[in-house]
């Protein structure tokens, strides 16, 4: 198998980049959890999942729903592997009886059998393992659950993608009511800071989303509905986390020093591939996945329109390394989708499969791509 | 204490949606303001939420009529609007959020300022968002959110000219006094899309703040104006090579939307969504000047000026109201009660 070099030269003609002349704002935020505990909050966001999905399996009313597996399915796999190598290298014994029973809770509900039995055991156990997972000293800052707040309104399963999803998976709309409670309790948490009138424009977007989601179980069936309804008010709200968390909760505000942050993410990940420690190196590729390839930093997206060699090389590297939700069939990249109407069509290139030998070469790999993907954005 | 004037309620719409598929002369609307007669200006307010367009005159401040959209609020939601050159119609972009046909409601609907009615609408797929016409009235061109393009059209037809790539989920759109450039502006990607509007080319794509909204050009055309909501800036783009060449700091908590700058260019003003505020500029040194908080309403998106430039309006989305301020004074004035969820405005003119 080839190991494909990255180009120097990236984009050209119509897609050459201009370099702003200054990127951003200076900081006006104390605190930047995602790049501060950038694999720290990817921890905790698989923490926090389980623990939602747990409680939404607590919530739904009424007799197993073999739908149910879309909630559980990530259980054992994503949510785990975001801080399972980190358990267990710290305690071996509680992260073994924590992935049992997260695995359990699939295995019980394709035999269509109820796992109630599992529910308080299981959130035993994940409490435990947030605490050793998580420096007690980073959880109990505000920035720290404001950064665990942007991902639960904004990251997939979350509030917004929730209500999104939950056309094409119906539970979806169940974890999108999961994260919202846990958001509502984090902000009682945070909010001292907030002045009265942030109080009072938090309480209207809570309340609209509250009336999104009036309870666990989805509208049956799931039409009527606007899928971006959730998205507005969840942005809003977090405009206002930001301010009374004194936290910058965006971290693609500059995206050329985002691309040169996660180099220095990945390249310690490296070197523990290179050991054979994946499951470490993995949780770091989950944090680097997160603001790659998520919506609100809109990396992906760029590289894509700027530099799309770099993006297809991405492509073929994260599967190494991390789950990625398949694309639904006959969904497709919005600006891919999009060709020119009264302009000579694209010029059709051979497609060349991109492949590693090892995973380390892929990690290498990765880290070129950031780094070319830091200078094109100007860094 | 904020100033409250009493809702709409004394006027009924008189007129229902067109339901013509294409304009109806929308081009010839263009040239129908009597020359050598007063002007009766008039605020268009698109009420995202309400579906529907308030109609103030500025003369009171007061709202004149209420214009229906659609019999879908939530679901169809009016959003940019523009003004043909002559200020005599007023084009809406209108989005369908939650279609229930084969074919959604996204369309451009036009609206006749003397009369307050709705003459013609053709359709725009791919949920428009924001619209701007060409100084000579012969184009509009609109940003599509959901499929990342800017398309132009025929303004006397409705005819598609030509539609281009742009970054994910396009949102603003201005094309510049000489007609030459059009800028559509994409959040996802944080990009600007520069189209030669003359050889129907795109240009380039630049870089500009965190999630770009709205783009507006200097009345010269020398400089575009591109805010960015979630970086809390404005890009200061020289159009004589499309670059960036300075970036305004409105902070973080600012969260800018539209942007207007005075007929005589010397300001700018910033439409502050996250701090209820506007904010304004000087165009010579980008500097931010002063901060509108007083008696703001909340959540402003909106912003327009009076064609004299001594008045500055602000749609308020979350307290569905407009601000009216004073530019000498640079405090404001009065706020209007419209519909829900206060979107855009914009200014237009009928001859009297």
């Amino acid at each position: 198998m080839m190991k494909r070099s990255i180009r120097g030269a990236v984009a050209a003609g119509a897609f050459a980049v201009a370099v702003p002349f200054a990127t951003s704002s200076s900081a006006q935020y104390a605190n930047e959890p995602f790049f501060e505990w950038t694999v720290v909050m990817s921890q905790a966001f698989g923490l926090e999942m389980a623990q939602i999905r747990v409680n939404v399996l607590d919530a739904i009313e009424g007799e197993v729903d073999p739908d149910l597996i879309e909630v559980v399915e990530q259980m054992a796999k994503g949510d785990w592997e975001r801080f399972g190598g980190t358990l267990t290298e710290r305690d071996p014994a509680l992260a073994g009886e924590l992935y049992e029973h997260l695995a359990a809770f699939e295995e019980l509900l394709e035999e269509g059998e109820s796992a109630d039995y599992l529910i308080e055991p299981t959130r035993a156990l994940l409490a435990q393992a947030y605490d050793l997972v998580i420096d007690p000293a980073i959880r109990e800052t505000a920035a720290f659950k404001g950064g665990v707040m942007a991902q639960l309104l904004l990251a997939e399963g979350g509030v917004a993608e929730g209500f999104e999803e939950a056309a094409e998976e119906i539970f979806a709309f169940s974890m999108g009511w999961g994260s919202l409670q846990r958001v509502k309790e984090l902000w009682a948490d945070v909010q001292g800071p907030a002045t009265d009138d942030q109080k009072d424009e938090a309480n209207q977007l809570l309340t609209i989303l509250d009336t999104l989601y009036p309870t666990v179980n989805p509208p049956d069936p799931f039409v009527g509905f606007n899928p971006e309804e959730a998205e507005a008010p969840s942005q809003l709200f977090l405009g206002i986390i930001e301010s009374a968390t004194d936290a910058s909760l965006y971290s693609g505000r500059d995206l050329a020093r985002l691309s040169g942050h996660l180099v220095e993410v990945l390249t310690p990940a490296c070197g523990q591939v290179e050991a054979g420690q994946i499951d470490l190196a993995k949780e770091s590729f989950y944090a680097t996945a997160d603001h790659f390839l998520g919506e609100t930093t809109g990396l992906a997206d760029l590289l894509n329109l700027f530099a799309p060699e770099l993006y297809e090389e991405a492509e073929a590297i994260f599967p190494h390394f991390v789950l990625l939700e398949e694309e639904e069939e006959g969904e497709e990249d919005e600006s891919a989708g999009a060709a020119p109407a009264g302009a000579p069509a694209a010029e059709e290139e051979d497609e060349e499969e991109i492949e590693f030998e090892t995973p380390l070469d892929a990690c290498n790999a990765m880290i070129e791509v950031l780094t070319e993907a830091r200078t094109v954005l100007g860094g | 204490m904020m100033l409250l004037r009493g809702r709409f309620g004394r006027t009924r719409p008189k007129v229902l949606l067109a339901s013509s598929a294409l304009l109806v002369g929308l081009g010839t609307l263009l040239s129908t303001t009597a020359v050598g007669q007063s002007p009766a200006y008039r605020l268009y307010v698109a009420n995202e939420y309400g579906a529907n367009i308030s109609v103030i005159d500025p003369a009171t401040d007061t709202v004149v009529t209420e214009i229906p959209i659609s019999g879908r609020p939530g679901d169809v939601r009016p959003r940019g609007m523009a003004v043909s050159p002559d200020g005599s119609t007023i084009y809406v972009s209108i989005s369908d959020f939650n279609p229930q046909f084969e074919t959604p409601e996204d369309k451009i609907v036009a609206i006749d300022v003397a009369t307050n009615t709705v003459t013609g609408e053709f359709r725009a797929g791919g949920n428009p968002e924001r619209l701007a016409i060409n100084p000579a009235g012969t184009q509009i061109w609109a940003s599509l959110e959901a499929i990342a393009q800017g398309a132009g059209y025929d303004l006397a037809t409705g005819e598609l000219l030509a539609s281009f790539r742009v970054g994910v989920e396009a949102e603003g759109v201005a094309v510049s006094p000489d007609g030459r450039w059009v800028y559509v502006t994409a959040e996802a990607t944080h990009t600007t899309t520069v189209i030669d509007a003359e050889n129907l080319t795109v240009v380039k794509h630049l870089l500009v703040g965190n999630r770009p909204r709205v783009v507006t050009f200097s009345p010269d055309g020398a400089f575009a104006y591109v805010t960015a909501e979630i970086g809390g800036t404005v890009s200061v783009i020289q159009t004589s090579d499309h670059t960036v060449v300075a970036t305004i700091d409105l902070g973080l908590d600012s969260r800018p939307v539209e942007i207007a700058i005075s007929p005589d260019g010397t300001r700018g003003y910033v439409a502050g969504g996250g701090t209820s505020a506007v904010y304004v500029f000087d165009t010579a040194t980008n500097e931010v000047t002063t901060t509108i908080r007083e008696q703001m309403g909340r959540r402003p998106w909106g912003i327009t000026i009076s064609a004299d430039g001594s008045k500055v309006y602000t749609a308020n989305g979350l307290s569905d109201s407009v601000s009216v301020i004073d530019t000498e004074c640079l405090c404001v004035i009065d706020n209007i009660a419209v519909g829900r969820g206060a979107h855009s405005i914009v200014l237009g003119v009928a001859a009297q």
